[in-house]
C-alpha cells in the first residue's frame, strides 16, 4: 500500500512537472513591432494583448529596434533584440528549448534544477550547465553565430559535434566549420566603446567614398591636359606647357599661335597671321588644308599675307611677306621649282602630284628679321616662279625704305650634327661686317624628355620621311641668331604648322630657316 | 562668492566631459618599393599614408567625426593616371573633415552633414618644387548623408554635397599672354585664365545587402555636376562662346561578395565588381594646326570588372590574408577620333584603350596591432590610336611595394 502510493504520488509530480515544462512559454512584453506566429500557420499576426500564452512550435519575431521578453515555462525568460526571430521547441522533456533563426536573444535562468535549457542557433546550440545560468546568443550572415555567457556556465556544440565550456566572461564564435576558439567577452563598457569605434571606422570609410569621385574628376583633368599635349618635357628634360590655338582677327585672317611656358622663363612662342584676299569660312578645316599648295586647280582663298614670329618675349624673329598669289609651279617656265609631292594636313599624307598643276602660294615682296634688323629679303613683280626673285640689298623689301648698310650675302647649310639623334640644324651665316648668324634647331622630342632616335625617321633626312618623322614626336624648335645677345627662342609646337607654312626660297637658297624641308 | 563660482565653473566643465566619450581611430602605413613604366624605373622610394580620427560621442543621438589624413605617394600606385609616364612622380595630399552623425537609437534613420578640406601637392618632375606644382589642388566639400539602416550592418545611404576645386598654380597661358604681348593678338575674346577650377554638385547613393546565405551585395552610383567657370565651350572656328564648359560624370558601381569557410583557421572571400563610368561634357576639342574641330571631345565610357579572391588563415582579430585581384578595364570615347602615328585622324574609328592587370597583395600580423604588408600590382594597357608623343594609351606598368601598417 504505502508503495502504491508512492507510485500514484510520484506519477501526480510528474505529470505536474510535464504541464509546467512543457516547451511553452509566456509572451510578457512587446515593444515595437512583435509578431507571432502559431505552430502549422504560414501567417504573422500582431503579438495583440499581452501576457498571451505561446504554444510549442510557435514563433516571435520582431522589427527594427523592437524587444520582446518571454517566460519560458520552467522559469527561464527569454529577451530579443531587434530583427530577430525565435521559435519555442518541445523536442526537450522537462525543459526548453529556444531555436534562434537569425538576431540577437538572451536567455537566462535560477535554479533550474537539472532542467535542460538550450539555445539553439542554425550552426551551434548552447545548454545550460549550472543551477543559474545567462548567456547571449547573436545570429549573422551565413547561420554563423557568437555565444557571449554572463552568468554560469555553458556548453556549446557544433553541428560537427565539437564542444566545449564557457565561463562567465567568455564567448566562442560558431559556423558551418566549427567552433572557433573560445576567447573573453569584452566588458559592456568595452563592448560599447568596440561598436562605436566600429561605427565610426565605417564613417570614416564613407568619408573617403566622397573623396573617390572627386579623384576621378582630377585624375581626368590631369589626363586631357596630357592628351592634349598641353603638358610636355622638352629635349633638355624641362617641363613645357604648350597651348595651341587660331585667333580670328578679322574675316580674312586669323593667326595661329602655339604658345609656351616654362618655369622661369616666362612665355615664348610663334605665331604665324595670315591674310586672305576673301572671307575664310567659320570651319578653317579647308583653309589649313590648301595652305601647302592646291592640286589640280586654284584653291578658293589666296593667301595675300602673312607674318611669322617666333618669340621668347625679349628677342624676335620675324619673316613677313605680301603680294602673294596663287601660281601654278608645274606649269611655270621654271623646271626647277616644280612640285611632286604635296602634303595633306587632314591626313599627313605626302601626296604625288607630279605631272599635276599645283597651285602655290609665291610672294612678291619677302623680309626676316632678327631683333628688328632686316637679315635677309626678296622682291618682284607678280613673282611667276622662285627663280624670279630678286634678293635685297639696299632697300628693305617690305616698305621699301633705303637701308642703312647694304644687306649681305648668305650661305645656309642644314645637317644632321648628332650620328643617333633626330636633329636637324639649319645654319645661316651672313657675310657681313659682323659676320652675323642664324641657327635654327629642329629636334624630335622623345616622351618624358631627351631626342628621339634618328632611327626612328627611318634615316632620313630630308624630304617626306624626315617631315614624317617630326610629326611623329613631339617637335620643338630653337632659334638662336647674333642679334640675341646669347639668349635663344625654344618653342614646342606642332611640325605640321611649319609645314603648312609657305616657303619662300628653295631649299638651296634659305630664306626662311624655319621652314621645315 | 568665488569659491563658489569656481565650484560651479567645475561642475559645469565636468559635467560635459563625464558625458562624452571619445575613441581614437587611425592608422599608418609606410611602403617602399618601386614603380616602372614601360622598363623604366622612377628609383626606389616609399608611400606614407598616416590618418587619425578621434570619434567623439556626444550623446545617444550625436557623434562628431574629425578626422586628419596625411598620404605621401613617392611610389605611382596602378590607380593613378598612368599614361603621364613620369615615374618620379610624387604627390602629398593633407585632409580634414569633419562629420557630425545624428541618429535616433529607436530610429532606423541616420543624418550625416559633413566638410571637408583636401590639399594635394604633385611634383610630376624632378625639377619640380612642393607647392609649385602645376596641377596641385584645392578643394573644400560641403555636404550631408542620410543613412537608412535596413539590416545591420546593411544599410542605403544618400548623400549631396557641393564641392570647389581650385588649381592655384594653373593659369592658362593663353591669358598670361594677353598681357605680356599686348597690342599683338595672341589671345581669343573670352580666354579664362583658372581654367580648371571647378564648382559643382556631387550625389551618391549606396547600399549593400546580404543576398541569401552565402552572398553580400554592394551597389554604388554617383554623379558629380562640373561647372568650369573661366573655361568657355569652343565652337567649330575653334573661338570661345559665352558658355562655360560644364561636365557630368556618372558611377556605377555593383559587387558581389561571397565568404567561405573551411575550418576555423582557415577562410576565404571571394568577390566580383564590375563597374560603369561616364563623362559627359558640352566643351569641344580642337586641334588649331589644321582647324580640325573636335565635337564631344570630353565624352566617354569606361567599363570595369574585377573578380578577386582573399585567403584568410589564423586567427579572426589577427589573420594572415593573402589576395588576388584581377581587372579588366576598357575606355570608349564617343565622339574622338582615333589617330594614326603622325597625329592624323582616322575617319570612322573612335578612340578606345583596353587595361589588363593583375595585383597580389599580402598581410602579415607582427606584434601588437602591426602588419606586414606586401604589394605587387602590373597592369598592361593597349589602344586603338597609334599617337603617343603626349600620353602613353599602351603600356606596362609595374608596382612593387613592401612595409609595415600600424592600426589603432
Amino acid at each position: 500500500m504505502r508503495r502504491f502510493i508512492l507510485i500514484v504520488a510520484w506519477l501526480a509530480c510528474a505529470g505536474a512537472a510535464r504541464a509546467s515544462d512543457g516547451g511553452g512559454a509566456v509572451l510578457r512584453q512587446a515593444s515595437g513591432l512583435v509578431q507571432v506566429r502559431p505552430e502549422g500557420s504560414d501567417r504573422w499576426r500582431p503579438a495583440g494583448a499581452l501576457p498571451r500564452r505561446l504554444a510549442p512550435g510557435d514563433a516571435v519575431r520582431t522589427g527594427f529596434n523592437a524587444r520582446a521578453v518571454l517566460a519560458l515555462d520552467g522559469g527561464a525568460i527569454l529577451e530579443t533584440g531587434g530583427n530577430t526571430q525565435i521559435a519555442l521547441d518541445d523536442t526537450v522533456r522537462g525543459g526548453s528549448a529556444v531555436g534562434l533563426a537569425f538576431g540577437s536573444a538572451r536567455l537566462g535562468g535560477r535554479a533550474l534544477g537539472g532542467r535542460p535549457l538550450e539555445l539553439r542557433t542554425p550552426t551551434g546550440t548552447a545548454r545550460a550547465r549550472s543551477e543559474s545560468v545567462s548567456w547571449r546568443a547573436t545570429v549573422g550572415g551565413g547561420g554563423s553565430a557568437v555565444f557571449e555567457v554572463e552568468d554560469g556556465l555553458v556548453a556549446v556544440e557544433d553541428l560537427r559535434g565539437g564542444a566545449l565550456r564557457l565561463r562567465a566572461g567568455e564567448r566562442v564564435e560558431t559556423d558551418l566549420a566549427g567552433l572557433h576558439e573560445p576567447t573573453q567577452t569584452p566588458s559592456p563598457a568595452r563592448a560599447r566603446r568596440e561598436d562605436f569605434a566600429s561605427r565610426m571606422r565605417r564613417e570614416l570609410a564613407n568619408d573617403r567614398d566622397v573623396d573617390a569621385l572627386q579623384a576621378v574628376v582630377s585624375g581626368e583633368q590631369r589626363r586631357e591636359e596630357y592628351e592634349q599635349g598641353h603638358v610636355l618635357t622638352d629635349a633638355a628634360g624641362r617641363r613645357v606647357r604648350a597651348e595651341q590655338f587660331v585667333v580670328r582677327t578679322s574675316p580674312t585672317s586669323f593667326t595661329f599661335v602655339a604658345l609656351n611656358g616654362r618655369r622661369d622663363a616666362g612665355l615664348s612662342y610663334y605665331s604665324w597671321t595670315g591674310v586672305f584676299d576673301v572671307a575664310l569660312p567659320k570651319n578653317l578645316a579647308p583653309v589649313f588644308a590648301i595652305l601647302p599648295g592646291s592640286a589640280g586647280a586654284a584653291a578658293p582663298w589666296t593667301l595675300t599675307a602673312f607674318t611669322a614670329t617666333s618669340s621668347n618675349g625679349v628677342d624676335t624673329l620675324v619673316s613677313s611677306a605680301s603680294g602673294g598669289h596663287q601660281v601654278d609651279l608645274n606649269s611655270n617656265a621654271d623646271p626647277l621649282d616644280d612640285v611632286s609631292t604635296l602634303y595633306d594636313p587632314a591626313t599627313d599624307a605626302f601626296r604625288n602630284v607630279a605631272g599635276q598643276a599645283v597651285f602655290k602660294v609665291l610672294f612678291d615682296r619677302y623680309g626676316l628679321y632678327a631683333d628688328g634688323a632686316l637679315k635677309s629679303g626678296v622682291t618682284g613683280t607678280n613673282i611667276q616662279a622662285q627663280s624670279d626673285y630678286t634678293a635685297s640689298t639696299t632697300n628693305d623689301p617690305l616698305t621699301g625704305a633705303a637701308l642703312a648698310t647694304p644687306l649681305s650675302v648668305f650661305t645656309t647649310n642644314a645637317s644632321f650634327p648628332d650620328a643617333g639623334a633626330a636633329r636637324q640644324q639649319v645654319f645661316t651665316s651672313y657675310q657681313d661686317a659682323a659676320g652675323t648668324s642664324i641657327t635654327v634647331d629642329n629636334r624630335s622630342v622623345a616622351f618624358g624628355g631627351g631626342v628621339v632616335s634618328r632611327a626612328s625617321f627611318g634615316g632620313d633626312v630630308s624630304g617626306t620621311g624626315m617631315q614624317t618623322g617630326f610629326l611623329r614626336s613631339g617637335f620643338q624648335q630653337s632659334v638662336t641668331a647674333s642679334e640675341f645677345g646669347g639668349r635663344s627662342i625654344d618653342v614646342i609646337l606642332s611640325a605640321r604648322a611649319l609645314f603648312e607654312t609657305p616657303i619662300v626660297g628653295t631649299p638651296s637658297v634659305r630664306n626662311e630657316p624655319r621652314a621645315l624641308q | 562668492m568665488t569659491r563658489s563660482a569656481l565650484a560651479v565653473l567645475l561642475l559645469a566643465c565636468a559635467l560635459p566631459a563625464r558625458a562624452l566619450e571619445w575613441v581614437p581611430i587611425g592608422g599608418i602605413t609606410a611602403l617602399g618599393g618601386l614603380h616602372t613604366f614601360e622598363g623604366e624605373s622612377g628609383g626606389f622610394t616609399g608611400n606614407l599614408d598616416a590618418s587619425f580620427a578621434p570619434a567623439v560621442r556626444l550623446d545617444e543621438r550625436w557623434s562628431v567625426l574629425p578626422s586628419a589624413r596625411g598620404v605621401y605617394e613617392g611610389t605611382r600606385r596602378l590607380t593613378d593616371v598612368l599614361g603621364t609616364a613620369t615615374v618620379s612622380q610624387q604627390s602629398l595630399e593633407a585632409r580634414a573633415g569633419l562629420r557630425a552623425v545624428y541618429g535616433d537609437p529607436a530610429s532606423r534613420w541616420r543624418f550625416k552633414p559633413f566638410m571637408s578640406y583636401d590639399a594635394e601637392f604633385l611634383k610630376e618632375t624632378s625639377d619640380e618644387a612642393w607647392g609649385q606644382g602645376l596641377f596641385d589642388q584645392r578643394r573644400v566639400t560641403v555636404g550631408g548623408e542620410v543613412e537608412l539602416l535596413t539590416d545591420e550592418p546593411h544599410s542605403v545611404r544618400a548623400g549631396a554635397d557641393w564641392f570647389k576645386a581650385a588649381y592655384p598654380n594653373y593659369t592658362t597661358l593663353e591669358s598670361q599672354a594677353a598681357f605680356q604681348f599686348a597690342g599683338q593678338p595672341l589671345a581669343r575674346e573670352l580666354a579664362g585664365d583658372h581654367a580648371l577650377d571647378r564648382e559643382g554638385y556631387q550625389f551618391t547613393l549606396a547600399g549593400d545587402t546580404a543576398l541569401g546565405q552565402r552572398l553580400r551585395g554592394e551597389a554604388k552610383a554617383g554623379v558629380v555636376w562640373s561647372r568650369f567657370a573661366e573655361q568657355h565651350v569652343i565652337d567649330e572656328g575653334g573661338q570661345f562662346t559665352p558658355d562655360v564648359r560644364s561636365d557630368v560624370l556618372t558611377d556605377l558601381s555593383f559587387a558581389l561578395r561571397m565568404p567561405h569557410e573551411w575550418n576555423a583557421d582557415l577562410r576565404a572571400l571571394g568577390g566580383l565588381e564590375v563597374g560603369l563610368t561616364a563623362n559627359s561634357s558640352n566643351q569641344n576639342g580642337y586641334d588649331a594646326s589644321r582647324g580640325q574641330f573636335l565635337p564631344g571631345y570630353y565624352d566617354w565610357v569606361e567599363w570595369r570588372v574585377a573578380p578577386s579572391a582573399t585567403i584568410i588563415i589564423g586567427a579572426v582579430r589577427r589573420p594572415v590574408t593573402a589576395t588576388v585581384k584581377l581587372g579588366w578595364k576598357r575606355r570608349a570615347y564617343v565622339h574622338r577620333p582615333a589617330q594614326t602615328s603622325t597625329g592624323a585622324y582616322e575617319a570612322g574609328t573612335t578612340l578606345s584603350s583596353t587595361e589588363y592587370s593583375g595585383a597580389l597583395s599580402l598581410a602579415y600580423p607582427m606584434t601588437g596591432r602591426i602588419s606586414l604588408i606586401f604589394d605587387l600590382e602590373r597592369a598592361s594597357a593597349s589602344s586603338n590610336t597609334d599617337f603617343q608623343a603626349f600620353y602613353r594609351y599602351s603600356y606596362q606598368a609595374t608596382t612593387a611595394l613592401a612595409g609595415v601598417r600600424w592600426d589603432w
